[in-house]
């Protein structure tokens, strides 16, 4: 099996497993007394902020490697890993207001945890953008490897950002020092979540991995 | 006691996006692995 298939394979596993994470979510997991049914938002805005900064995070590390070692399968993996990050921060952009809304009274607050957020989707847009413009392969690599970079020293101030600012976003309550606060129950369904997100985000990687090398392959640019 | 929240649309909402988002994304992956 070619790596496209694979990809295609694992990423038609990851959302048929999806709509097992909105059964579970839905049926199967309590609804929270005091936010009332749009706290089971909580189980597709966290797992997509997770494949956001994972993504971000392997996009900086393999650029690392790209300008250590000059291997073009790193700055490869480090673009795909980008195109894909954009999609699940999107998806942790839309469903942060919508569960902002009935819980804060407000879609959006320009508070230090959001705009870092929205910051890492422009910094996932700039970084796509800018390997769109640059023409030259090495040159293409070596900006965004200094864009990806930035990318990930970005990430522990969105981590941190709700301990040092005042603001409405809830600090962590599963990636912290601490035993996680959460019923066990829903602690159950989040794992869940965040372990399909995790194989959605290897699903596409691959798939976008792929695509780039039979574009390099046919005489294009991976881009 | 106070009443649980009536906001089950935000809910729906939320998870339509997120699905419209991620299969809108497989589909592009798809479709641009098979024009090659």
């Amino acid at each position: 099996m070619n790596l496209v298939h694979r990809g295609r394979w694992i990423t038609l596993l990851g959302l048929v497993l999806l709509a097992l994470v909105y059964v579970r979510a839905l049926a199967f997991t309590p609804v929270e007394r005091f936010q009332g049914p749009a706290q089971k938002i909580f189980y597709v805005h966290v797992p997509a902020a997770w494949s956001a900064m994972l993504a971000m995070g392997l996009v900086g590390l393999c650029s690392i490697l790209y300008l250590v070692l000059k291997d073009a399968r790193f700055d490869r993996f480090a673009a795909a890993s980008a195109e894909v990050g954009t999609a699940f921060s999107l998806v942790m952009l839309t469903t942060g207001p919508i569960w902002a809304k009935p819980i804060w009274g407000t879609w959006w607050t320009w508070d230090a945890r959001l705009t870092l957020t929205l910051f890492l989707f422009f910094l996932f847009v700039g970084y796509l953008l800018l390997r769109g413009v640059v023409t030259d392969a090495g040159l293409r690599a070596r900006y965004s490897a200094v864009l990806g970079i930035c990318g990930l020293l970005l990430l522990p101030f969105i981590h941190l950002s709700v301990y040092f600012f005042r603001t409405l976003h809830p600090q962590p309550i599963v990636l912290k020092p601490s035993s996680p606060s959460l019923p066990g129950s829903m602690l159950a369904t989040l794992l869940f979540s965040f372990g399909v997100f995790t194989l959605l985000y290897l699903g596409f990687v691959i798939q976008r991995y792929a695509l780039s090398r039979l574009r390099e392959e046919r005489g294009g640019s991976h881009g | 006691m106070a009443e649980v929240p009536q906001n089950a649309g935000y809910m729906v909402a939320a998870y339509i996006a997120t699905a419209v988002i991620l299969v809108g994304y497989a589909l592009s992956l798809y479709r641009r692995t098979t024009k090659l």
